[in-house]
């Protein structure tokens, strides 16, 4: 039986490289070609969806929603499993708030890919009557919806979000990476009849929901802030304006508002210049408010004294051939240096700034602030326009000093008078006070620079002697309040333009604080090209007014001025009162130690003692001969200050 | 005494490596069926066909094998009769006459007669020892394999027809035939060859053969099973997916996935390793099957193994290499993995047989 055996030798070395062909195909295919092939199994039967957390909230300062995620479903097709694509883009249609049509989804249906978004984020009724079509094809994704249920109030601060989930302005730009949390992946697996599968979105693949943002905005001051904006934008057909209240002791930003503004749940049907913040993106001339950048300067420096009298001559001071008017064409011959700054002279105050010299003077304007960010966390903030020293004309120490020549934006206004507010400490404005988690727990607070003296205080209150003057007897007249003493700089500039100033296009201002004493707000008003009239204290002082009586009413804080009048019996139970019902607004304030009351009468007893955050319990009249606790005491849990009153033998 | 002696040299080696191809077999369908068959009824069936080949292959394995060189032309005549039958009152499944139904059973006549075709071979050889085929021999062999390969033509089962080829094939070289004859068989086949594809292949069986030279011409067509069968494999890798991880099975991206598709999902799920064992344990198979006909006690139990062998190498080897685009697609099952009744109880009883002619090599045996 060999013969066979040979012959069938050569048949099994046929099969043999038959086999070998098999096993290195086996190999091409399987070890070679794998990746290539593990990539055309993906592409059949899996497609990758991202599931976008439930963006976190953006609060205010007593955790009002000004932004939140509500749940949305997103519509999808798979065209493939579509059965008849022109009923189908019929039907989808009929259901008008898709905001669909019928030509715009045939050409989604059209391509013989296996997937198209009909709409995103659908509200939950409206998605519901396309599931009630039942139409084959067509699946839904839960998603979430950006929300701002307050409309447009504080939009330019808090942003917008695109239809991906991004934070695309504001502080929905800014903290975008805190509150937009983990996306979560989720993978459609299709079969090869089309049907599909879900899986992920748990475990690993789960969405991380994102932190909420504490703002220092409370919603009501933004309001208040918002409401006379608008109206003196209104009143005066201005172009635009803005708003800062801020308060001193801690830089809290309490209202920033811009105008004209838009509706971050709808940002798309307004024109982009809306959604931005003036307040901390454009730059502007400040004109005569910066005339406190000057007089501190000039004070700190020793040059000038309030009751310095300095030479306005009459009206005009010539620099480097250029004449320097006063505004209006005002003659002020020899004033004192306080009433400079009470007429917004702008001799007096060129003189002053060319007394200080360029080194100085660039030394002031930058420990003010200005030329740098505030670093509030605002995206699109600019440091502004200062020049260094050496590109100084001969005519920038004298235009500086007026305001011209230098470019800042509304914030650094605000904080350069806040730190005058604030007896000198430079005031760093912030608008995040916290980042939650959704447990509530604290994940981040934007970290707080050292206390900065800028000038004396000393000079601060020389200086705050001054601006009470420019309200209650100067150009800042209309910014004046019956209960409280202001203090405060208007500003008038001219616009400008290519080669000079607009002769008719202005941009008025306020910058001020209130109760001037015991500054609790801070408040600048910016009108950009208001018509009719330019000056910043016919146009701007009053919306100062009304934000900061509005707003001071609405924190309770007692008045400051005593009214004349009045019977100190009654007055004093309503005072009391008063107090004690706006606890909460108080508890921010300072927490010094128990001041010592003794010796004064009693309205001023209480006035002091409401206005340091006690709830106070009066025990007889005349003058406060004891109280408790002592002087200097740590402050009681209760706030209960007990004040015994004697009359005083004259 | 006689059996005693015979059970001592019985291979449990050769029973054993098949009964583990068999249950690999089991635990793929299962994989590549659990989820579109809950209650399991694929794998309840493959499990009882392999039970009852188990116990057909005893029955072959225990009768000594020149018993049924003895009744093999009333086996071989049953065959042709049931094949007959087919033709004439045989109902249409799947486009073919292949399977005789008996209440709620279903069996192709064409599997078991590849094994009565084969021993009515062995019978022939048996007897036959000149050197070279001479042409009546050459011609009677290839009437005993022709009929049989007609009748299943006709059905038109073109895939089982193939696979008599490994007979003919197998009585040539062992028989010997002059080159001659070579040159003449081979016009004829081309002949034939020719003539079939122009009047007795149906459409589609020109379409796998068109499809099979260009499969990736039309990937959702033609070529859709070979294209997924082939990502399926080639996505396993070296590793493979996994047990019951398989995703193109489990999408239902593979056809005919428990049947003449199984070694795709084999090949997904338990990659080149998986694929590299079980060849291997075929391997294992070929080789004692080999030794078994080298050590055969007599021609005819010689032809006998190296045919049934044969018919496994021939099954792997096509199945397999449709599968990777060596080859065109054919029904043709992977032995003893696929699911299916006939085939799975046809390749038990060669195993038997092959196991047979091996436990009885001593002459005085």
């Amino acid at each position: 039986m060999t013969t066979p055996q040979r012959r069938l030798l050569q048949l099994f070395a046929f099969l043999s490289v038959w086999t070998l062909v098999v096993v290195g195909r086996l190999l091409q295919v399987q070890i070679l070609r794998h990746d290539d092939y593990v990539a055309r199994a993906q592409r059949q039967q899996e497609r990758t969806l991202t599931l976008s957390p439930v963006r976190g909230s953006i609060l205010d300062v007593h955790n009002r929603v000004l932004a939140e995620s509500v749940a949305a479903e997103s519509i999808y097709a798979d065209p493939q499993a579509i059965v008849d694509r022109r009923a189908t883009a019929k039907a989808l249609v009929t259901i008008k708030e898709l905001g669909v049509t019928a030509s715009d989804i045939q050409e989604k249906l059209g391509g013989d890919g296996g997937f198209a978004w009909i709409a995103r984020q659908v509200p939950l009724e409206i998605s519901a009557r396309v599931r009630a079509l039942r139409l084959p094809g067509i699946y839904f994704l839960d998603e979430h919806r950006r929300a701002y249920p307050r409309g447009m109030l504080a939009a330019n601060v808090i942003g917008y979000v695109g239809v991906d989930g991004a934070g695309l302005g504001g502080i929905e730009h800014s903290y975008d990476s805190y509150v937009r949390g983990r996306p979560g992946r989720v993978t459609l697996l299709r079969d090869a009849r089309r049907g599909v599968y879900l899986v992920g979105g748990e475990g690993a693949n789960r969405a991380i929901d994102g932190n909420h943002v504490v703002l220092t905005i409370d919603a009501v001051v933004q309001f208040i802030a918002e409401r006379a904006l608008a109206k003196a934008v209104n009143r005066w057909q201005a172009a635009g304006g803005s708003v800062i209240v801020l308060d001193p002791s801690d830089g809290a930003v309490l209202a920033m508002a811009s105008v004209p503004s838009f509706d971050p749940n709808r940002f798309r049907d307004f024109p982009p210049e809306r959604w931005r913040n003036r307040n901390v993106q454009d730059i502007y001339e400040p004109g005569s408010t910066f005339k406190i950048v000057t007089a501190a300067a000039g004070l700190e420096e020793g040059i000038v004294t309030p009751s310095e009298v300095i030479n306005c001559g009459d009206g005009v001071i010539r620099i480097a051939n250029n004449d320097i008017h006063e505004a209006g064409g005002s003659r002020y011959g020899f004033i004192t240096f306080e009433d400079v700054m009470v007429h917004s002279s702008n001799v007096g105050a060129v003189r002053v700034g060319l007394a200080l010299g360029q080194g100085r003077f660039f030394r002031y304007i930058r420990r003010f602030g200005f030329g740098d960010r505030t670093g509030i966390q605002l995206p699109g903030e600019t440091p502004g326009l200062v020049r260094r020293t050496e590109r100084w004309s001969q005519l920038s120490n004298a235009s500086i000093a007026i305001g011209q020549e230098v470019g800042v934006t509304p914030l650094q206004i605000a904080a350069a008078t806040g730190a005058v507010a604030n007896g000198g400490i430079r005031v760093v404005p912030r608008i995040v006070d916290r980042v939650e988690n959704t447990k509530g727990e604290i994940v981040y607070r934007p970290p707080r620079p050292e206390p900065m003296r800028i000038i004396s205080e000393k000079t601060a209150a020389v200086l705050n002697e001054i601006l009470k003057a420019a309200v209650s007897r100067g150009t800042g007249v209309g910014a004046g309040l019956p209960e409280h003493v202001v203090a405060g700089k208007t500003g008038t500039a001219q616009k400008a333009i290519r080669g000079g100033y607009s002769p008719d296009r202005f941009i008025s201002s306020f910058a001020g604080y209130v109760p001037a004493d015991r500054p609790r707000l801070v408040i600048l008003v910016v009108i950009d090209e208001p018509k009719d009239d330019q000056y910043g204290g016919t146009v701007a002082a009053p919306v100062f007014k009304d934000i900061a009586e509005a707003t001071l009413r609405y924190f309770g804080v007692p008045p400051s001025i005593p009214a004349r009048t009045m019977d100190i019996g009654s007055s004093l139970a309503a005072i009391s009162q008063e107090s004690g019902s706006d606890e909460r607004a108080l508890s921010g304030g300072r927490r010094a130690g128990v001041p010592d009351l003794r010796g004064l009468d009693a309205r001023a007893a209480v006035a002091s003692a409401t206005a340091a955050g006690f709830r106070v319990r009066a025990l007889g009249s005349g003058v406060v001969q004891s109280q408790l606790p002592l002087p200097g005491d740590v402050l009681p849990e209760n706030r209960l200050l007990t004040l015994r009153f004697a009359e005083v033998a004259r | 005494m006689i059996r005693e002696r015979s059970f001592s040299t019985l291979d449990l080696n050769f029973l054993g490596t098949a009964l583990v191809i068999a249950a690999i077999g089991c635990m793929l369908i299962y994989s590549a069926t659990y989820f579109s068959d809950p209650g399991l009824q694929t794998l309840r069936k493959q499990v009882l066909w392999v039970g009852i080949g188990i116990t057909l292959a005893m029955f072959f394995l225990f009768v000594d094998y020149h018993v049924f060189f003895d009744v093999a032309p009333i086996l071989y005549g049953i065959g042709v009769a049931l094949l007959v039958y087919l033709l004439v009152w045989g109902k249409v499944t799947a486009n073919v006459k292949s399977w005789i139904h008996i209440g709620t059973f279903q069996f192709q006549p064409s599997e078991f007669m590849k094994i009565f075709t084969a021993l009515m071979l062995a019978k022939f050889f048996d007897t036959y020892d000149r050197a070279y085929l001479d042409l009546k021999s050459f011609l009677r062999v290839m009437l005993i394999i022709g009929i049989p390969v007609a009748l299943i033509i006709v059905q038109p089962d073109f895939g089982t027809a193939a696979t008599f080829f490994p007979l003919v094939a197998v009585a040539m070289f062992f028989g010997g035939i002059r080159w001659r004859v070579w040159v003449v068989t081979a016009l004829i086949v081309a002949l034939l060859a020719g003539a079939g594809w122009a009047f007795f292949l149906k459409p589609y069986q020109k379409d796998r053969i068109v499809t099979f030279l260009n499969p990736d011409r039309d990937p959702l067509g033609k070529g859709y099973q070979v294209t997924q069968a082939k990502i399926a494999i080639g996505s396993g890798g070296i590793h493979g997916k996994g047990f019951k991880q398989g995703t193109q099975a489990k999408l239902e991206f593979l056809p005919a996935r428990h049947t003449d598709f199984i070694f795709a999902v084999l090949g997904e799920e338990w990659g080149f390793i998986g694929v590299a064992i079980v060849l291997a344990l075929y391997l294992f198979l070929i080789v004692q099957a080999l030794q078994f006909a080298k050590n055969a006690r007599d021609r005819g139990g010689a032809f006998l193994v190296i045919s049934l062998i044969s018919f496994f190498i021939f099954h792997v080897l096509i199945n397999v290499s449709m599968q990777i685009g060596v080859l065109p697609t054919t029904g043709i099952p992977l032995p003893l993995i696929s699911y299916g009744g006939s085939s799975t109880m046809m390749f038990l009883i060669a195993i038997g047989l092959m196991a047979n002619v091996d436990m009885r090599r001593f002459v005085n045996a």
